[in-house]
């Protein structure tokens, strides 16, 4: 150490002291606004907490502003605190934020106008005097137009929190106190993750069956894509499994209606009473881990209160969609479009468009149903300068399945908060031209569903992959468990085709058959031992996906995965071993399935 | 009553169908090709392989067909011309045998560009269904049986069909867009030369350029960089994705090339770009 150095020693020494002082004197805490006891009108979305690290609460209210949310929070020491929040402007351009709000503590309403951030990150909001140990912090949303906030942030210290992905999880749990693992484990025969069709057809079947079952769903209502809140009808056969799937299936109302209500009302009625069914709705599970190729547990979160249980089981169904308990553990998949060679499954009349050359991404797209309604009265709709940009001059009443978006360079996963949000534009666009048109002065936005509906994204790999050639052939299985009639379609944008055509715009190709059959084979992993895949996840290629795809499919799938686990549970067996060593007996169970009662 | 319209209409178009055999020949350079009989096989007619210094290589057809609703039939005539892809280039009307809508009114100029439109998309919505499915008797009916078709609706075909003549460009979609394409496509592969791929490519036509696109080895995308070049400025997304995906590597290590490709960005799509974007960064 030179002497120079050795004068400064004993300065940093007491700047250290100091700052170490102070930092052991400030304050903070973090506020996750899913935890609010009133969310008012804003809704809790936790589609992309794998992207954006969090739900959050947003403000859907399709144009008018919603009612505050608001809570009280504890404060450990009274002071003078600074204070951010963490939200994204999520349509940023040459015109206002389209999701701006305000925060308010207790009287005091922030002048600052927030969700004006580009990408998700903190705004800092003010400063705020705490002088008592409680108090009430509300959100108030200024435009209806999807505002949004992760979290609130308060420190005694002007330091704004990190935001980089891993750096902010890290912060988060530490700021939260959470441990690395849940302190609450249960214990089931069989974890099913995904309450779709699917799901809670694999519920229904092993329930039967005597499974105890976990079926964890990050919704409050069950059904996915087949739910009230983002309402297409079933579609597909029954296969052998009429008796369950009528339980849960939906009537054939035009996608977007209302009366999906009613099915989540019968869908639920039937769930809940099955005694062996624990049924874990706004559970979002947020990790798995597997040892020796075997899943070991799943660890799910609360959206709202984000308490956690570890679940542990000998079985696990991945019907998540999206393939995540698959992709956290180690399990095989393909995504995007095989080359037409891969599979062999070109197809001349559509080329490009049904098989490409070369592979890709370009899969089929997600989408967000709406409708709107003529009222008594005549009503407004503001501008939506932010929207049009999309919207261009297109004009709608209402939204079907062609409402649709892909592109290559867009994973449906990693990309789908701005998918999701690409449709809303398409939507609030399209609308307001609409609106434009003389003789619409009655009309509302009536439901525009703040969840995106997917079509496609993971597919584990199973033993066997499902193609088209499976469908040309009418290969009959041996361990055919799912049947199917539908033609088998694949979507792909009309822009690609015609360059009037808006981008959120689908079409559909048709390849039509009699009858085709899906292999149980297809509903397990390849490589990870004790996983089931049932929806859109199972094994298949992109083309394969395009018939079975439907809920009445997927629920059979679901329903035949139940009963498959039954099986293991019987022989203290894998997946694969019911179709290697016990195929007749469990077939017997899968044909039998319309004639069984409860039994539970 | 309406039974007995459609049978006397159908016996009409029979005999009518007779004579019609006597046709006239088209120019000297056409040699016939094959047949290509009407949708309910009443008419038969002959398509020609022709050539001439203008207009390069092309398939040609005077189409008489019979168009029926539900209670009528009568009778359209059209001189159709296809490119060697089997896509449509044109059609004529023939002299005294205008196009009408509403079973009396002749077609417009405009009627006739908006039929043409539609005749040339591959994918058009009248060619899906069968064309009462366009007729909405409620107005609230309910989606159709499977993911993907939930009808088009009333508005989507009064964007491709002609008011008042629906079922015309219905029929004349089917039979021009039908199993022909496939044959004409046949006929251009088995007879493929240097001169036919030029042709192709220099088409306005998107679809007839991947029609040859999809023939290319990597030397020939090298060796025809800058017509490439020219197609991608078309902005037809599909076959620039194609296009991009299909670019050989060699096009990509010379700095010339990418250049130029860098010149054509802003007539690029997102699809395109991304897939580009690997390559030239
Ligand atoms: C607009 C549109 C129109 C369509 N038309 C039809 C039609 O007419 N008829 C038809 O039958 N099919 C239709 N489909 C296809 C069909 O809806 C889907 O393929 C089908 O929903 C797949 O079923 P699934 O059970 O695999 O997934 P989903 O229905 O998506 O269910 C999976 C559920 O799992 C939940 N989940 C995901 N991750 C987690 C997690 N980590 N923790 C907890 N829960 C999780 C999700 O919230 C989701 O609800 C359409 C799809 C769309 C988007």
């Amino acid at each position: 150490m030179t002497e120079k150095n050795k004068c400064l020693k004993p300065i940093i020494t007491l700047l250290s002291i100091l700052l170490f002082g102070f930092q052991l004197y400030s304050q903070e805490f973090l506020i996750e606004t899913e935890n609010f006891s009133n969310k008012g009108g804003w809704v809790v979305d936790p589609q992309f907490v794998e992207q954006m690290g969090s739900p959050y609460l947003m403000a859907h209210g399709i144009g008018k502003p919603v009612k505050n949310a608001k809570t009280i929070i504890k404060i450990k020491e009274k002071g003078n605190y600074h204070l951010w929040v963490r939200t994204i402007n999520w349509a940023p351009g040459n015109w206002e934020a389209p999701g701006k709000f305000k925060l308010k503590i207790e009287k005091k309403t922030f002048p600052k106008v927030l969700g004006t951030n580009k990408n998700w990150n903190w705004e800092y909001v003010g400063q705020y005097n705490f002088n008592k140990k409680e108090a009430q912090i509300e959100l108030l949303d200024l435009t209806g137009f999807n505002g949004r906030c992760d979290a609130i942030y308060f420190s005694t210290k002007n330091i704004a929190p990190p935001n980089k992905k891993n750096e902010l999880k890290k912060w988060r749990n530490k700021m939260l106190q959470q441990t690395k693992s849940p302190n609450k484990t249960e214990n089931f025969d069989l974890v099913i993750v995904g309450g779709g069709i699917a799901g809670c057809a694999a519920a229904i079947s092993a329930a039967e069956k005597g499974l105890k079952v976990a079926l964890i769903h990050d919704r409050p209502v069950l059904g996915g894509n087949a739910s009230g809140e983002i309402r297409v009808h079933t579609e597909g056969i029954y296969g052998y499994f009429e008796r369950i799937l009528k339980m849960i299936d939906t009537d054939h109302y035009p996608n977007g209606s209302p009366e999906a209500y009613d099915d989540d009302e019968k869908r639920m009625k039937n769930m809940i009473s099955y005694k062996n069914i624990h049924l874990y709705l706004n559970w979002r599970a947020y990790d798995a881990v597997s040892i020796n190729n075997t899943v070991q547990y799943v660890d799910a979160k609360h959206t709202s209160t984000s308490e956690r249980i570890r679940f542990k089981a000998p079985l696990f169904v991945d019907s998540t969609g999206d393939g995540w308990i698959g992709f956290w553990t180690g399990a095989k998949f393909m995504y995007g479009r095989e080359s037409k060679s891969t599979f062999n499954e070109g197809w001349e009349t559509h080329g490009e468009l049904w098989s490409p050359e070369k592979a890709d991404n370009f899969v089929m797209g997600s989408s967000v149903l709406w409708r709107s309604k003529k009222l008594e009265t005549v009503t407004s709709f503001p501008k939506v300068p932010w929207a049009i940009e999309v919207a261009k001059d297109y004009a709608a009443v209402n939204g079907e399945w062609q409402w649709e978006f892909s592109r290559n360079d867009l994973s449906q996963i990693d990309d789908a908060e701005q998918i999701r949000d690409h449709m809303l534009k398409a939507i609030f666009g399209s609308f307001y031209n609409e609106k434009q048109k003389i003789g619409n002065e009655k009309l509302a936005l009536k439901w525009v569903s703040s969840l995106v509906g997917k079509r496609e994204s993971r597919r584990l790999i199973g033993d066997y992959i499902y193609t088209l050639n499976d469908v040309k052939n009418q290969v009959d299985f041996k361990d055919a468990v799912v049947l199917e009639k539908r033609s088998v379609d694949v979507h792909y944008q009309q822009n690609l085709n015609n360059p009037e055509k808006p981008n959120f715009l689908s079409e559909a190709l048709f390849f039509r058959t009699s009858g085709y059959k899906l292999p149980y084979r297809s509903l397990y992993s390849k490589n990870i031992n004790n996983l089931f895949m049932a929806g859109r996840d199972f094994s298949c290629s992109h083309i394969g996906l395009g018939g079975p795809r439907v809920m009445l499919t997927t629920g059979q799938m679901g329903a035949a995965v139940g009963y498959a686990a039954s099986i293991c549970k019987k022989y203290k067996t894998t997946p694969r071993a019911v179709y290697q060593k016990h195929l007749n007996e469990y077939m017997k169970l899968v044909l039998s399935s319309s004639n069984q009662s409860q039994n539970n | 009553m309406k039974n007995t319209i459609l049978k006397l209409s159908v016996i009409f178009i029979i005999i009518i169908g007779i004579f019609s055999s006597f046709k006239n020949k088209p120019n000297p350079n056409c040699s016939k090709i094959l047949e290509l009989p009407s949708l309910d096989g009443v008419f038969i007619n002959d398509v020609y392989f022709c050539e001439t210094e203008t207009e390069g290589a092309y398939y040609y057809s005077k189409i008489e067909t019979s168009v029926c609703s539900d209670t009528l039939c009568r009778i359209v005539n059209l001189k159709v011309y296809w490119d060697l892809a089997g896509n449509l280039k044109k059609f004529d009307t023939i002299p005294g045998k205008q196009l009408t809508k509403n079973d009396h009114i002749n077609f417009t100029s405009e009627d006739y560009s908006k039929l043409l439109k539609t005749l040339k998309d591959n994918y058009s919505v009248i060619g899906k269904k069968h064309v009462g499915a366009f007729i909405e008797k409620d107005k609230f009916r309910k989606s159709d049986k499977i993911d993907g078709v939930s009808g088009a609706t009333k508005r989507t075909i009064k964007e491709e069909a002609v008011e008042g003549a629906l079922y015309s460009t219905h029929t004349l979609w089917k039979l021009i867009n039908g199993t022909i394409k496939k044959q004409l496509k046949e006929y251009t592969n088995s007879n493929y030369s240097e001169k036919f791929k030029l042709q192709l490519l220099n088409s306005e036509n998107g679809n007839t350029n991947l029609f040859a696109l999809q023939k290319l080895k990597d030397d020939d995308y090298v060796e025809q960089f800058d017509l490439i070049l020219k197609i991608m400025k078309k902005k037809h997304s599909l076959v620039n994705f194609y296009i991009s995906k299909a670019l050989p590597q060699s096009i990509f290590k010379d700095e010339i090339s990418k250049q130029k490709l860098k010149n054509v960005w802003s007539f690029l799509d997102e699809n395109s770009k991304s897939v580009l974007i690997e390559n030239l960064n």
